[in-house]
């Protein structure tokens, strides 16, 4: 008997030096032995890699961005949808959570799945909310204040020592060692990513990953901790190592449980020398390093794919240790049919011809 | 002292520690002497070892094994045996 066809809507096909978790998940699905699928690309620009790699999407169509408006945003997917008959959808951008999470229903009314935290949950989360979340479940936050104003720089001397982190709401983080750095950096971020601007306390230690999936009962179905091994300029991991952190699986589970989270997750944490974990920041879906989890032995995109489709996914707790990966970059040749296609008509099939 | 049970060594003097991903390399000696360690054996059993295998003065071998046991400790590859 034939397996039935699902067909995913999946987002983050820019696989730069700054990647979106898209490539990988769809690589996860596909390496599946139990699902059948047909991948649905969703793309913001019309040069994100994934449009054009080999083996990835079998169809991409663009999208236009969140910030567009809500019904203008849905207008197109739900055109998508018409086509393909869309049963699920990834969304893998932290800044289009929220519009998906508040689209929920609708999508459902419409056959479409997902399998995403709550609002309240992404909030909850989120860089500003990040001390008062530690505080309510019991987990060492660097201290951290949001800034609105080049105004409020002068007084951070009074809590902060240098160096300190500033941060965008969504992405990005630079170091400063003094306030004319603040002022440079705040100045980049708020054009960026808009306001507020998030300071932190900078702790100095190794940094710690791990990515999860709550199954929204409380329950950790995969977790993989991972250290970054090679950071680029942008602070992504180029090269990354699996670990046996029990401390790190224990914080994770805890979270999860507490939380009751639903769908993927990543943990950053700082471990400092002493052995103390701090966490810097909660990222609200898989990232992209997941494919490592993958080889590691936690298919956690096909796990997500399958609780999304109602099928009981049981507890993964074991995976390879020392499994590593290494970015890098390949020129992939296209022809300017290609580009003329998705730029003209928003939408690129994939062709073995490519 | 003695390494800590999660450290793995190869053959070719290779340490790897699962809970921090952190990698290692030593020459033949100290592959040695960190397999004598996670045998068991006492520090001035792998002195006695040492020094029936190779042509060492003692000052220089228990000067150089002070060292080689100071970086373990600070790479946090080893404990003391009471743990």
């Amino acid at each position: 008997m034939s397996k039935q066809t699902i067909n995913i809507a999946i987002t983050g096909l820019n696989n730069t030096d700054n990647p979106g978790p898209g490539v990988p998940v769809i690589r996860g699905i596909r390496e599946s032995q139990d699902l059948d699928v047909k991948i649905i690309g969703m793309a913001y620009e019309n040069l994100e890699p994934g449009i054009y790699m080999p083996g990835i999407t079998d169809i991409t169509y663009l999208i236009p961005y969140p910030s567009a408006g809500t019904k203008v945003f849905l207008n197109r997917i739900m055109e998508i949808h018409e086509r393909e008959r869309i049963d699920l959808i990834i969304p893998n951008f932290d800044a289009e959570l929220y519009t998906f999470i508040k689209s929920e229903k609708l999508l459902a009314q419409k056959g479409i799945r997902t399998f995403l935290p709550s609002l309240n949950q992404l909030e909850e989360r989120s860089k500003s909310n990040l001390p008062a979340f530690g505080e309510k479940y019991g987990i060492r936050i660097p201290k951290s204040r949001e800034i609105v104003s080049l105004i409020d720089i002068p007084s951070l001397r009074e809590d902060f020592d240098y160096p300190l982190l500033v941060k965008g709401k969504f992405y990005d983080a630079y170091l400063a060692y003094n306030s004319e750095q603040v002022i440079t950096h705040f100045n980049k971020i708020s054009a960026k990513w808009g306001l507020p601007v998030i300071i932190q306390e900078f702790i100095k230690g190794t940094e710690v990953n791990v990515v999860a999936l709550g199954d929204g009962t409380g329950r950790t179905v995969a977790a993989v901790s991972m250290r970054k091994q090679y950071i680029t300029d942008k602070g992504k991991a180029w090269g990354g190592i699996t670990i046996d952190d029990s401390q790190m699986m224990e914080i994770t589970r805890d979270i999860i449980a507490k939380t009751r989270w639903k769908g993927g997750m990543e943990l950053e944490m700082i471990k400092t020398s002493s052995g103390e974990y701090f966490l810097i920041e909660i990222n609200p879906r898989i990232p992209a390093w997941v494919y490592l989890a993958v080889g590691a032995g936690q298919n956690i995109p096909e796990y997500m794919v399958k609780m999304a489709m109602g099928e009981n996914v049981p507890t993964s707790q074991e995976y390879q240790v020392g499994k590593m990966f290494i970015r890098y970059s390949w020129d992939m040749l296209g022809d300017i049919g290609q580009f003329e296609k998705i730029s003209m008509d928003g939408e690129l099939q994939h062709s073995d011809e490519f | 002292m003695r390494i800590k049970p999660t450290i793995a060594i190869n053959d070719n003097g290779f340490l790897f520690d699962p809970n921090t991903g952190e990698s290692y390399t030593t020459n033949p000696v100290g592959r040695e002497i960190v397999f004598h360690l996670k045998n068991g054996m006492q520090e001035n059993e792998i002195k006695e070892e040492i020094r029936a295998r190779y042509d060492v003065e003692e000052i220089t071998l228990e000067k150089n094994m002070i060292d080689f046991f100071a970086m373990l400790k600070h790479y946090n590859l080893s404990e003391e045996k009471d743990k």
